[in-house]
């Protein structure tokens, strides 16, 4: 029956290359279609998280994202490519809501508002360098956050970034190197 | 932790806007060079990097960088992979079967105003389903090649198969497709001039696919 | 396209009797679908109840059932059963002229 989640018993699938999955799923498997879902769908929701800058939206574009996942596969050429081709299909729908997000919201507010500069020196006794790097990147720019994740999560080259969000690849480079020299100071802040 | 090394010193020599400043504190480079030396495991060594304490300060700070942003990543998705199923479900709940029913293929009917037809897509769940009850053997594409919509026009069926290590492929091979006929025999009525079975590659043990969720 | 006939949740449930059937999908195009929501906000049925779709036509009653059947048995028999009774009943009711029956095997097994 489709909608349901079957028992969860050991099935050579679980376990089968990414490769057979996505094939099986483009000929209409269900069962593959999940155990797909399960692989990268985590992936997939700490993607949209970090670009969103919140987990609210992260349901819906993470479902959009493998409905269309699911309608298209018939037109994924290398079985091989389905997690990139996911990552492509989660980032997109993430840029989307990001822009009608903006539609909404003054321009000047985009950016998410300035961390908490005051006492980071208290702060680090108490915060590991990993609750560190979170919360610098959910303050980084949403352009330069859109970058970092896009190159660190979804592994995407300079040269794919800069077709994702039509941008020059100079400019990415230049965001991407902006980001990390960020991230580099505020980690020493907070060491 | 008397001595003041290397890794204790704190890195500031960088500047978010001016590169030439930047350049001058680290030894002619840049901190993107750095990341893109690190990226490439510091090959082919650079002596002009590699001999730099000011590199060296930044590089530490960039594979400090790298290792909070992998335990980060891990983090975050150890706590994605520890929530409830219900989206996974919810997902499931939403896709439809019409996206993959493929073409229709007739099915008799002496009234001339049947129209009886099974989909493409119900036929090769049938035949994947033919292949999971077998043992050794994992059934990926299944592609029906011809008019399956003109009865009786003979068709051929093209199968993408993986095989587990050490089976006899051919063997394994010849059982799915009797197996696959007597399943195409029973379920519609096609002409099934052959199978072709291609055994792409060999069945990769599981650490293989479990490793892709890492990275 | 005319609106669909009130009775499909008859045609539901004799289809739903027929031996081999195991499920019974939304039949027809999107716009019939709709029609068949709009009729079951109109008279406060469910509209997932009717999703075998009955149209009348020019030429006479076109009804279509997509169903999903057991893997007992094959797709030949277990169609052709279904349209028998769809026929059967629509003999019963009023006995229409009949352009089409389409049954659909969507799924086996």
């Amino acid at each position: 029956m489709p909608g349901t989640v079957r028992e969860q018993v050991a099935s050579p699938l679980d376990t089968a290359a990414d490769r057979m999955l996505a094939d099986r799923a483009a000929d209409g498997d269900l069962r593959a279609f999940e155990v797909l879902v399960r692989r990268y769908g985590p992936l997939m929701r700490v993607y949209a998280t970090r670009v969103l800058g919140s987990n609210d939206e992260t349901d819906d574009v993470v479902q959009e994202s493998f409905i269309t996942a699911w309608q298209q596969l018939g037109r994924l050429e290398d079985g091989n490519a389905v997690k990139s081709w996911l990552m492509r299909i989660v980032s997109r729908k993430s840029i989307d809501r990001l822009r009608v997000r903006r539609q909404h919201v003054n321009i000047d507010d985009t950016d998410a508002p300035a961390p908490e500069r005051t006492a980071p020196h208290a702060l680090a006794e108490v915060e590991s360098q990993t609750e560190a790097l979170a919360r610098v990147l959910a303050a980084l720019p949403e352009d330069q956050r859109r970058c970092w994740t896009l190159r660190e999560i979804a592994e995407y080259s300079y040269g794919d970034i800069a077709a994702e969000l039509n941008l020059p690849t100079s400019t990415v480079r230049g965001l991407l190197a902006r980001a990390r020299k960020t991230l580099l100071r505020e980690m020493e802040e907070w060491r | 932790m008397t001595e003041l090394t290397p890794a204790d010193r704190r890195f500031v020599t960088f500047d978010l806007d001016d590169t030439d400043r930047e350049e001058a504190g680290l030894n002619g480079h840049t901190i993107e060079q750095l990341s893109d030396y690190l990226d490439r495991g510091g090959l082919p060594a650079d002596p002009s990097i590699d001999d730099s304490p000011d590199c060296e300060i930044a590089l530490r700070g960039l594979e400090r960088l790298r290792r909070a942003q992998l335990s980060l990543l891990e983090r975050d998705l150890k706590r994605e992979s520890l929530r409830n199923d219900s989206w996974v479900a919810s997902v499931l709940e939403n896709i439809s079967l019409e996206a993959h029913a493929g073409r229709e293929i007739p099915l008799a009917h002496s009234s001339p105003t049947a129209r009886l037809v099974v989909t493409e897509g119900a036929v090769r769940g049938i035949l994947r389903e033919t292949g999971d009850r077998l043992e050794n053997i994992l059934v990926g594409r299944c592609v029906l090649v011809g008019d399956v919509s003109v009865p009786g026009e003979p068709i051929t069926i093209s199968v993408d198969a993986t095989v587990f290590p050490g089976q006899n492929i051919p063997a394994v091979a010849e059982q799915l497709r009797q197996a696959m006929y007597v399943a195409l025999g029973k379920y519609t009525e096609l002409v099934v001039a052959a199978i072709d079975i291609t055994v792409s590659d060999l069945y990769t043990a599981p650490d293989a696919s479990a490793h892709e969720q890492e990275r | 396209m005319s609106p669909v006939h009130p009775s499909t949740d008859e045609l539901d449930q004799v289809v739903r009797r027929v031996a081999g059937v195991n499920s019974l999908y939304p039949a027809g195009p999107l716009r019939a679908k709709v029609v068949t929501a709009t009729l079951g906000a109109l008279t406060h049925r469910l509209p997932a109840a009717s999703v075998v779709v009955r149209t009348q036509g020019a030429d006479g009653v076109r009804v279509t059932a997509k169903i999903g059947i057991t893997a007992d048995e094959s797709a030949g028999e277990v169609s052709r059963r279904v349209h028998d009774a769809i026929a059967a009943h629509l003999r019963q009711s009023g006995d229409p002229a009949v352009a089409e029956i389409t049954v659909i095997v969507a799924r086996i097994g």
